[in-house]
């Protein structure tokens, strides 16, 4: 008999009992799935959308805690330009807009860019071309978005009461690009009253030099960029990965998401304890049989723990997995299907099996502890 | 103590006390004994009279409240654990088996070599020829709630040599079973004294089983007040 079939046996005895602690760690690690990997995809839906164009920097208003609440002067784009290393700029202005499906309002996110930018360049389109005005009232949709308003290139959308024809249907991994639509920058800003504000910049860099820290350079550069007057621009440049990652609501989404999950965990791991306190009761005399025949405490400390780490991976292997059931369906949603890609990050199911292994080891510490301090012969006359 | 007198001795008991805490019974009271290797010792007393404590003490299941205990030469009172002890020189077989309820005669025999070298493997060809050896090799695979009192004495046997001990300890072995089981296990008793050289402490009420004994020590009130051995006509 192997020690693993042991343990085995011993949670075999009460089965109830096991499948609900297990399921109870099943819920709090697809919770805790869940939830992180949501908040894990829409972070990195966000990163993947800007890296998608080619996008190295971005640069909005430095002192502002939500990146789409940034209002920068279009003009500005002719200081960025003289900062040495950059090579290409595109302005852009990003705004969230109630749109009507099937008499649902659901938030879409639309762009306004310049034609011919850069961020065009990369572009796949399954219908149509860009536009190539910015005087037009024209649109591109996103695949995902198109699919769910049922639109084509030549059809008509309205946008905050103004109608825009769709001239390009395009194609993107990330579902914030996939699920949304661009415009003209100008006819974006006249429907949003904007006036000539854009929300920031899209840069590339100039790698000619070789230097490998060209774009943390250009970032110095620009964060200290001054106007005319010597004036500060107060420009917050980074990364996409830097600014999405320093963003208030994707802090707030991951903040949340951890909060959530640790109070499930903690659920989980009280029942832990409460299920393996219990059976060590029980089982004082069984136990203290196994001390008698000379098992040593940490054998003991061993088959209990072990039975904690079984019971709880098991539980953690079932949440994982209608985690990521939970997930794929919820990306099919009209409400989520342009938010999420419906995959999980393999790091953030790694974290659910850590979290498990956490549960078995906290909510088992103390019953294993009394289980190894029983003496021998105080547990033989137990009865 | 010398390494001579130690080779001769395998157990000895120096001014042993052990008193419970409630209701300050004193359960051992200042016992001196020396058990060698390879006696037939029968602990005889009334209920109550600290046999079962005694035989606690000596299995270093519990620890004297003063006094020493050597196993082997060693002060056992000293050591910071006796588990290792327990598992390879210490066999126990209890009135009420305390066998595990959820395994096959054949899983108990192994739980005590969890603590030895032995593989998977290796435990469980050793665990069979321990429940042949006692005759219940047929039972390996039946828990020991669909066996006889009998046959989960014999398990309980068969568990409590797996290591190979040096002496066995036994709490009224058969104060559970009818006299044809109990004679059976006294006959196991016998056949591991006399064939394997085992020591066997004893602990029981039987006169029968006293009687087969080599040496019969009685105890009233946590004091030895008889140690002889038994001679023919007594048997």
């Amino acid at each position: 008999m192997r020690f693993l079939t042991l343990l085995w046996i011993n949670l075999t005895r009460r089965t109830s009992r096991t499948v609900l602690t297990s399921g109870g760690i099943a819920v709090a690690v697809a919770t805790a799935v869940t939830l992180l990997g949501i908040a894990e995809d829409f972070r990195r839906s966000a990163i993947q959308a800007l890296s998608a164009r080619s996008v190295e920097i971005l640069v909005v208003e430095d002192g502002i805690a939500n990146t789409m609440d940034s209002e920068l002067d279009r003009a500005i784009a002719e200081h960025i330009a003289t900062v040495p290393g950059v090579a290409d700029i595109s302005p852009g202005l990003i705004e969230m807009i109630d749109f009507t499906v099937d008499d649902e309002v659901i938030p879409v996110l639309v762009n306004g860019w310049l034609p011919g930018t850069f961020l065009f360049n990369d572009m796949s389109f399954v219908a149509g071309g860009p536009f190539t005005s910015d005087e037009r009232p024209a649109v591109l949709l996103g695949d995902t978005l198109a699919e769910s308003i049922g639109k084509g290139v030549g059809d008509t959308v309205r946008i905050q009461r103004e109608a825009f024809e769709v001239v390009g249907i395009y194609e993107n991994a990330s579902s914030f690009e996939s699920g949304g639509m661009i415009l003209p920058l100008t006819q974006l800003q006249r429907a949003m009253v904007r006036g000539n504000y854009v929300t920031g910049f899209s840069l590339r860099v100039d790698h000619s030099s070789g230097e490998t820290d060209m774009i943390e350079r250009v970032c110095d550069r620009l964060n200290s960029l001054t106007d005319e007057n010597g004036e500060l621009l107060r420009l917050k440049a980074g990364t996409p990965a830097q600014l999405v990652n320093a963003a208030v609501f994707m802090k707030i989404a991951q903040g949340m998401a951890w909060l959530t999950s640790m109070i499930a965990v903690g659920v989980g791991m009280l029942g832990m304890l409460n299920t393996m306190l219990m059976a060590v009761v029980e089982r004082t005399k069984e136990i203290s049989v196994l001390r008698a025949v000379g098992w040593k405490r940490s054998r003991v400390v061993s088959m209990i723990l072990g039975e904690c780490m079984m019971l709880s991976v098991g539980g953690a292997l079932v949440g994982i997995a209608a985690a990521v059931t939970l997930v794929r369906w919820l990306s099919t949603l009209p409400l989520a299907d342009r938010l999420l890609t419906g995959e999980i990050a393999p790091t953030i199911l790694l974290t659910g099996l850590g979290l498990s292994v956490v549960v078995a080891l906290i909510g088992g510490a103390y019953p294993a502890l009394r289980a190894a301090q029983l003496r021998p012969a105080q547990g033989i006359s137990h009865e | 103590m010398s390494s001579a007198t130690a080779a001769a001795e395998l157990i000895r008991v120096k001014n042993v006390r052990k008193t419970y805490p409630d209701g300050n019974v004193v359960a051992v009271d200042g016992v001196d004994l020396t058990i060698e290797p390879g006696e037939y010792v029968a602990i005889m007393g009334p209920s109550g009279s600290g046999k079962s404590s005694l035989l606690n003490l000596l299995g270093t299941l519990d620890r004297p409240d003063s006094g020493e205990i050597y196993f082997n030469g060693e002060n056992v009172t000293a050591m910071p654990d006796t588990d290792a002890l327990r598992a390879h020189k210490i066999g126990f077989v209890f009135q009420s088996f305390l066998l595990l309820p959820t395994l096959t005669s054949l899983q108990n025999v192994q739980i005590p070599m969890f603590e030895g070298r032995l593989s998977a493997g290796q435990r469980e060809r050793k665990a069979e020829e321990l429940l042949h050896a006692v005759g219940i090799q047929h039972r390996a695979h039946h828990r020991p709630a669909q066996l006889s009192v009998g046959e989960r004495q014999r398990v309980a046997i068969a568990r409590a040599l797996a290591n190979d001990p040096v002496v066995l300890l036994a709490d009224e072995p058969t104060g559970n079973l009818d006299s044809r089981s109990g004679a059976a296990v006294l006959d196991l008793f016998d056949h591991l004294h006399r064939d394997r050289g085992l020591t066997l402490i004893i602990v029981t009420h039987s006169d029968e089983v006293g009687q087969r004994a080599e040496r019969l020590i009685r105890i009233t009130d946590g004091r030895i007040v008889d140690d002889h051995r038994v001679q023919e006509n007594e048997k």
